[in-house]
């Protein structure tokens, strides 16, 4: 391994790189060198999320299904032919795959909700610093470490009807009179919202402990002699200062939701109830079920697409402002 | 109302190797309208005495009044107090009239008008109206602290806090707004503690001095006094620059002499009768030992040291010169225009008038310099300057 990399180093270094990378052969040593350390890494990003993209969007505008499975190269070529039938609502593909789309929006919008105020207000406790908040931290990343099929599981077993201990709980405090189907219907969302949030919260505190961790102790001090109390120095110190590392987590916790596969599935495998069958779980039904990998392809693009445009909004409205205004 | 009373005060800090102690019974009162400032080395207990005084620290013991209220448990918010802090403390994500008007937004039921009209008073006094609508990140640090001295005075409080608000600043820069900063406190006539560990900012702001050390009182007094009649040894160290000179001496009571190894002062018969120990230190400042080389026609050849010149620094106005006296080193500042070689030997002169004594154990003055230190002195002075 290390004589690969001395042989790598050295043909990188002899100028090999810079005759094939024109614009690499400009930069400056120091770069030369960051950009060195950064190959194994790029090359990886390469590998593992730039090849697939390409190769999808190529598959999209093939016709692969079940048929060229041997050979998906030898598939014809049909243009925007599966964009134009998957997202035609009028046919019950295409409006289940807009369906697919609303519910998984919702979901996310739900997780972040749930998600940063639970975060949040973990991370206000924690940045208390009370004896024993070093324990604390470390159970609430358990959820986040632990294997999410174990998680989800638990959560999937929690919420049955009859042996479940939610609604077993719920009776016993006389909340409930009767089971609840917590898994069917519209509830199903809620309760894949709250076993996701359950997973994704931690991450959030942390990011945000972190966040909170690095004000200044002294805008606290200034805002208390200004006369601002508690809930003062909460809305006008702390809020703003979080600003810039809560747009990353909002940006990432929507992101990672939308193509989030291992919640649904696990909870509710292949055949969910509608409500919660979101465009991951559609297209794979789609793709890896029907065997229909063209059309699945052109599914995926578009839930792409749509992540996209939400965050570049998303990112313009709410992540560019401060940046630029940390660069002047 | 912004007279301060200061009883006792301790403040305690628990750490894993047992309690510190950061301040032990200070007893302080300030005057309203004084400028008080509040000097020592790092860890002397001067900002957490402010920090006690804003409400910022619980204080262990002790009390707090301002005039006849005791504040010592009030909240910072409800003791009409505004400070000044050493990194500004600007909120970073609003702009400079945001910043000023804030304290107005959070403590008063004043309108937005009202509160803008005020803070456009405070950033004219302080001349930073071009700057209101920038934020502190676009700011320059002197800039910075005439906002966080605004978002001060436009509160208009009772009392000042400041907390080494200048150390941040360049030297120029530091000496200009030093000047500013008295004649602004001048002109709003507000009580004011300023902590520094910088005693020419001490010497040259203060109306008062409170020299602190290990979290005890040194002294109290004003600049004058602290320099001219140190309480002990630790103030007559710490405050002028460069600092007073120290030798270690035995006192020969009978002959009525201070006993060094490489020379001999004479001690005068009423000092005699005062000590109780013969332990003691003679201190001298740098500015009151005058040099010759002609010990044969000095009217009192018995005060005169033989010395060895090692180094001299000239700095244009005066010239420090620094002296090997049986292998310590004693500093002295001669005008500017004397030429002092290094290496030679010259005779140093030390005037009873001008020497102090210490107890060598406990640090306490024994005797003083006769230096003038009221103000009366003054006049003189400066009819003096306008003849010249």
């Amino acid at each position: 391994m290390a004589r690969v990399f001395t042989r790598l180093h050295e043909r990188v270094s002899d100028g090999g790189l810079g005759r094939y990378l024109p614009l690499y052969s400009r930069l400056d040593e120091k770069h030369q060198y960051a950009y060195k350390l950064l190959f194994p890494a790029l090359a990886m990003m390469f590998v593992v999320h730039f090849i697939p993209v390409v190769w999808g969007a190529t598959i999209s505008v093939m016709g692969v299904n079940s048929n060229y499975i041997a050979d998906w190269t030898s598939a014809p070529f049909v243009g925007l032919e599966h964009y134009a039938f998957v997202m035609d609502p009028t046919t019950t593909i295409g409006s289940r795959y807009w369906y697919s789309i609303s519910r998984t929006v919702l979901w996310s919008v739900g997780v972040l909700v749930g998600t940063y105020v639970l975060g949040l207000t973990a991370a206000l406790i924690l940045n208390q610093g009370f004896k024993g908040s070093f324990l604390v931290r470390t159970l609430l990343l358990l959820p986040w470490i632990a294997p999410a099929i174990v998680t989800l599981n638990v959560w999937r077993m929690m919420f049955l009807s009859e042996s479940g201990i939610i609604n077993h709980a719920l009776m016993s405090v006389g909340l409930l009179d009767e089971p609840v189907f917590w898994l069917l219907g519209d509830r199903a969302l809620w309760s894949m919202t709250i076993a996701h949030v359950w997973l994704q919260f931690p991450w959030v505190m942390i990011m945000l402990y972190a966040g909170l961790q690095s004000i200044p102790q002294q805008l606290y001090e200034a805002a208390a002699i200004d006369g601002a109390g508690r809930w003062g120095k909460f809305r006008y110190v702390t809020l703003p200062q979080l600003k810039p590392v809560s747009g990353v987590v909002v940006l990432l916790m929507l992101l990672w939701t939308m193509i989030d596969f291992t919640t649904p599935y696990v909870m509710f495998g292949g055949s969910p109830p509608s409500s919660v069958e979101v465009t991951m779980v559609y297209i794979y039904n789609f793709s890896f079920r029907a065997f229909a990998f063209g059309r699945g392809a052109a599914m995926s693009v578009g839930l792409f697409v749509v992540a996209m445009v939400l965050a570049t909004i998303y990112y313009r409205r709410f992540i560019r402002s401060d940046f630029e205004e940390d660069d002047q | 109302m912004g007279r301060i009373d200061i009883d006792g005060l301790t403040k305690e800090y628990r750490t894993p190797n047992g309690p510190i102690q950061a301040v032990e019974s200070l007893d302080l009162q300030l005057e309203d309208g004084e400028f008080v400032v509040f000097v020592g080395p790092s860890g002397c207990g001067k900002s957490t005495t402010l920090r006690c005084i804003a409400g910022l620290e619980t204080v262990t013991s002790g009390s707090i009044r301002f005039d006849e209220t005791a504040v010592t448990d009030e909240k910072p918010k409800d003791r009409d107090i505004a400070m000044v802090f050493q990194n500004y403390a600007l909120y970073p994500h609003m702009t400079a009239r945001e910043n000023i008007a804030f304290g107005l937004k959070m403590s008063t039921d004043l309108s937005a008008a009202e509160i803008d009209d005020q803070v456009e008073t405070a950033a004219e006094m302080m001349d930073i109206v071009d700057l209101l609508d920038d934020k502190p990140g676009e700011l320059s640090g002197g800039q910075q602290q005439r906002v966080a001295l605004g978002r001060a005075i436009v509160r208009d409080p009772e009392l000042f806090l400041m907390d080494e608000p200048l150390s941040n600043l360049d030297a120029k820069l530091r000496a200009q707004m030093r000047t500013e900063l008295q004649q602004l406190q001048t002109e709003l006539g507000v009580t004011t503690v300023y902590v520094t560990h910088d005693q020419t900012e001490a010497m040259t702001m203060g109306d008062r001095i409170v020299i602190l050390n290990d979290g005890r009182l040194q002294q109290v007094g004003t600049p004058l006094e602290c320099y001219h009649r140190p309480a002990n040894q630790f103030v007559a160290g710490f405050i002028g620059s460069p600092p007073m000179n120290f030798l270690e001496v035995d006192a020969d009571l009978e002959d009525g002499t201070l006993d060094h190894p490489v020379f001999t002062l004479p001690l005068s018969d009423s000092l005699v009768d005062e000590l109780d120990s013969t332990d003691l230190v003679v201190g001298i400042r740098p500015e009151h030992v005058s040099l010759t080389d002609s010990p044969g026609t000095h009217p009192e050849p018995n005060r005169l040291i033989e010395t060895d010149v090692t180094v001299t620094e000239p700095m244009g106005d005066v010239t420090n010169v620094y002296l090997d006296v049986g292998g310590e080193t004693i500093t002295v500042t001669v005008d500017g225009h004397v030429g002092v070689d290094p290496g030679g030997q010259l005779h140093m002169h030390v005037p009873a008038s001008k020497m102090h004594l210490f107890d060598a154990e406990s640090g306490r003055a024994i005797k003083h310099s006769e230096a003038p230190i009221d103000s009366s002195s003054l006049p003189e002075a400066d009819s003096h300057v306008e003849t010249a």
